[in-house]
């Protein structure tokens, strides 16, 4: 606790992906500056990536792959690594995260929901040779990093900044940090009942993630829900943008929000989806059985449910 | 006036065996370590006493703790019983077809989740929960990202 009492938190904020991203560094006073300089093109590298991933803008590296008709095509090494992490999560996520969902989102959101698919074949890959890469897919695929790219943009920007103490990259949510002996950072969990203009909202509960005893420490916490990012289909009925892979339609799941802290923001925020989209009875084995540390899951009754454990990171 | 005699004849050389002629008893020689076999016995009891150390049951521990043996207790002594903590743990079972639960055990049914969760506080807190110097300022937070739709 030691350099947190006696330094200070530098903080840089941006827009990013849609909501907020923030970078937060412990140091000495006599290096914030350069602490400051230092999240501050933190940040710069982030947008990089965004622009190369993200599905909004036509001229991005992922919309130039989906707009492309041939099954196989090169990409570049910021889109290989992002894609290879999405194959990963949904191996390790027993196929419920599935970056090929794009199309069934839209429709969701159009308020126009696909009907269940056929077989359909949604399989693809990523060959890597070198540096080079391929994305080989079948016909009609389209990959959507939505769902996976925030939590791995938080761990690369955290690990650009690894020689500062403490670190905390805040990407939209999802957040990958570091700590360094004697550093523990206090995280609010956002409390979805309450309304998100509030002033000073209580939050949910608070994860105290510190530093090892001689070492560094890494962690992720990621939250996904349900609450949010909802809206109402033209029959009057409500859903969401979480989509279940086995339905093809938004999860029809009971919990409300999942939190979970794990080794890395991009595992964290693959389980937490995971449980949201499986639902309680599912989700709790699957959390025993993945590499979630400590999970917090608000069900749609009101009660929080916790993996065992958890209580020791709460603050 | 001498007279010359011839000499007697010279005695035969006796010819030189290639191999030492056998004796019929070796001489023995003198044992270059006299006190080996003494050095030995000692080892062997060294390792003796080593092991029975090692091995013995801890009589002290298993001694009457309660002094009644021993003549110089006080018999109006009241045993002074250390203090023990009981952990319960709670644990699950599938009872099979034909089972049935202990009495007071709570049953759960088959399609109920999994009871390995447990239920943390809501709501925690307030400023006084957190220790102050710690606190980071700002904080962050994870939250469900995105924005609500109309």
């Amino acid at each position: 606790m030691s350099e947190l009492a006696s330094g200070e938190i530098v903080t840089h904020s941006t827009p990013s992906m849609g909501g907020t991203l923030s970078v937060f560094i412990t140091t000495e006073p006599d290096r914030a500056a350069a602490a400051q300089s230092d999240a501050r093109r933190a940040a710069q590298r982030v947008e990089t990536w965004v622009a190369r991933l993200t599905r909004f803008n036509d001229a991005s590296h992922l919309s130039c792959l989906n707009s492309a008709a041939e099954a196989g095509v090169p990409v570049r090494p910021t889109l290989a690594a992002a894609l290879n992490w999405a194959k990963l999560a949904e191996q390790r996520s027993e196929g419920i995260v599935d970056s090929t969902l794009l199309d069934a989102r839209l429709a969701a959101e159009s308020g126009h929901p696909l009907a269940p698919p056929a077989s359909h074949d949604r399989t693809w890959n990523v060959l890597t040779l070198g540096r080079a890469s391929m994305v080989c897919r079948a016909p009609g695929v389209r990959l959507d990093l939505d769902g996976t790219a925030k939590g791995w943009i938080a761990d690369r920007a955290a690990d650009l900044l690894a020689r500062w103490p403490g670190v905390a990259v805040d990407a939209d949510g999802d957040i990958s940090v570091r700590a360094d002996p004697g550093v523990e950072w206090l995280i609010d969990v956002a409390d979805p009942r309450q309304c998100a203009a509030a002033d000073d909202p209580v939050p949910l509960t608070t994860l105290r993630l510190r530093g090892g005893i001689g070492w560094s420490a890494s962690y992720g916490v990621a939250t996904s829900g349900t609450s949010v990012h909802r809206w109402q289909l033209a029959d009057g009925r409500s859903t969401h943008h979480l989509i279940d892979p086995r339905t093809g339609q938004p999860a029809e799941t009971d919990i409300v929000q999942a939190t979970v802290v794990a080794p890395t923001a991009r595992e964290a925020e693959m389980i937490a989806k995971s449980a949201v989209i499986l639902g309680s009875r599912e989700a709790l084995g699957f959390l025993a059985r993945s590499a979630a540390l400590a999970a917090i899951v608000l069900l749609d009754s009101g009660e929080i449910a916790a993996l065992p454990g958890t209580e020791v990171w709460l603050a | 006036m001498s007279v010359m005699r011839p000499l007697p004849p010279l005695p035969r050389r006796p010819v030189p065996d290639a191999r030492p002629a056998r004796t019929g008893s070796r001489q023995s020689k003198p044992d270059a370590r006299p006190m080996r076999f003494v050095y030995g016995a000692g080892a062997v009891a060294a390792m003796s006493v080593m092991a029975v150390s090692l091995v013995q049951p801890d009589f002290a521990a298993t001694a009457d703790q309660t002094g009644a043996t021993d003549p110089t207790a006080d018999p109006n002594a009241v045993e002074q019983a250390p203090p023990t903590t009981v952990q319960h743990v709670t644990q699950y079972i599938q009872l099979k077809p034909g089972q049935t639960a202990p009495p007071g055990a709570t049953v759960i049914a088959a399609n109920a989740p999994t009871p390995r969760v447990v239920v943390t506080h809501n709501a925690p807190s307030g400023p006084a929960a957190q220790p102050g110097p710690r606190q980071p300022t700002p904080k962050p937070a994870t939250r469900q990202s995105g924005a609500a739709r109309p």
